[in-house]
């Protein structure tokens, strides 16, 4: 997995600036008051009091928590991108940074002003925002197109088929062996089932079947910790995953018709990641965007997916061959 | 990575399964933060007893190669970046190096041959050791 960004940060610029010029209008207009009001009812008459910085700080790690999130959007989209397509994607945090931006304006010159009601200034903040969103709209128009594809370099499997060939020779038992087991799994599976059990002991005294259904959904959170295996043996292929191996497919050698790497869009053609289907295929993957596609007799075909397809491709492939060659 | 076992090789299981293990690390097909089979499946595809793999997974930790947490799968531990000092070197390696050059001395291939032998396989064969 390769962590540099192929989105340019650039394209971002315009949310940034538009921080900026709020932290610039911000010094203008110091000192703020110690006590201002903090929310106001439909009306505009203030309805809660408290110190204008929790709202100006609220604001400002809002914004760049939207940045964040969409330069993560971004480096997604990019990496599904097999030509240059407008990335409609991109403008998510111009749109929601110019209309937060152009509010606090507003709320900044409603606190110098000494005035009784706030109402949100329409007219400018749809000018911010309109701005950005234009600069944003140029800055994707303008950002180059790269293929991340490119950086893969095919591995040289020789010295593996040749061991595999020594050892098949002999009869000795061979097991390759393979995992995925990104970090966001391992994150999802502890994060989330420790959630769901909090919750699950919070609802023990009162309803218990929900308590009962959380309970359960966090043991199933629980099982995926661990990843994916691929295991090839002399007689199958198998994928497990999670904390208890659960064997997701076995696939016996014997019934393989066609072994081939194959390069997907995981967003595109699956949608995700984890078990996936589409009309072609029956998919297994963590990560990436390679693996190895496996044909059966039937005609069924199924995707592994793999950091290292060369590798797993040859161990099948080689075990195939010999197979076939000694039966 | 490729794991196996020959039941026609004296060397013990455990050892075999080291040295895959330490091979697989030296022509680059196991890299540090790769992660290694858990005992049970190696134990169950391979024929072999648990604590085999226990006795060869904890080898490869003692020898600094692999971390073995609780609750975490094995996994390729950091390449040390200091070199090792003479007598680190010595203790690590000297006996076996005193074992080839006893066993060259009773085949009868002389200083010179071993030495020449030992340079073309460090020239040709080692392309996974850091320069």
């Amino acid at each position: 997995m390769k962590w540099k960004l192929i989105h340019p940060l650039w394209t971002h610029l315009a949310a940034v600036a538009a921080v900026i010029w709020l932290l610039i209008r911000l010094c203008v207009s110091l000192p703020l008051p110690d006590s201002a009001p903090l929310h106001f009812s439909l009306s505009g008459a203030p309805d809660s009091y408290g110190s204008p910085w929790l709202v100006i700080g609220l604001i400002l790690i809002l914004s760049i928590f939207y940045i964040g999130i969409s330069i993560f959007l971004d480096e997604l989209w990019a990496r599904q991108e097999t030509r240059k397509t407008f990335n409609w994607l991109s403008l998510f945090d111009d749109i929601i940074v110019g209309f937060m931006v152009g509010v606090n304006s507003g709320y900044l010159s409603f606190l110098s002003s000494g005035s009784t009601s706030f109402t949100i200034p329409w007219q400018n903040t749809l000018a911010v925002t309109g701005i950005i969103l234009l600069i944003a709209l140029i800055l994707e128009y303008l950002r180059p197109f790269k293929i991340w594809q490119t950086e893969i370099i095919r591995e040289d499997t020789s010295d593996l088929e040749n061991e595999l060939n020594n050892k098949l020779a002999v009869s000795s038992p061979v097991l390759f062996w393979q995992s995925q087991n990104p970090g966001y799994v391992t994150i999802l599976s502890i994060s989330l089932s420790v959630i769901m059990f909090a919750a699950a002991a919070s609802l023990l005294g009162t309803v218990i079947w929900i308590s009962a259904i959380l309970f359960a959904v966090g043991l199933l959170l629980i099982a995926l910790y661990g990843g994916q295996r691929v295991l090839v043996t002399q007689q199958s292929v198998q994928v497990r995953f999670g904390l208890f191996g659960i064997h997701l497919i076995t696939l016996p050698i014997s019934e393989i018709d066609k072994i081939e790497i194959h390069s997907f869009s995981p967003l595109k053609d699956f949608g995700g990641y984890g078990i996936r289907f589409n009309r072609e295929m029956k998919a297994f993957f963590l990560r990436g965007n390679r693996g190895v596609k496996i044909t059966r007799t039937d005609g069924k075909v199924f995707l592994i997916g793999s950091d290292h397809p060369e590798h797993l491709e040859t161990a099948i492939r080689t075990i195939h061959a010999f197979l076939r060659k000694n039966k | 990575m490729l794991f196996s076992i020959d039941e026609s090789n004296p060397q013990p299981l455990y050892l075999q399964l080291v040295m895959q293990v330490k091979d697989q690390i030296r022509n680059g097909n196991l890299v540090p933060g790769d992660e290694l089979p858990s005992v049970r499946e190696l134990a169950d595809i391979l024929g072999i007893n648990l604590h085999t793999i226990h006795n060869a997974y904890k080898k490869l930790r003692d020898e600094g190669l692999i971390t073995l947490r609780l609750g975490q799968r094995a996994k390729i531990a950091r390449r040390r970046q200091q070199p090792l000092s003479d007598s680190e070197i010595d203790s690590a390696i000297g006996a076996r190096l005193h074992d080839l050059a006893t066993d060259a001395y009773l085949l009868g291939i002389s200083g010179e041959r071993l030495r020449e032998f030992i340079n073309n396989y460090l020239e040709h064969d080692i392309e996974g050791q850091p320069k």
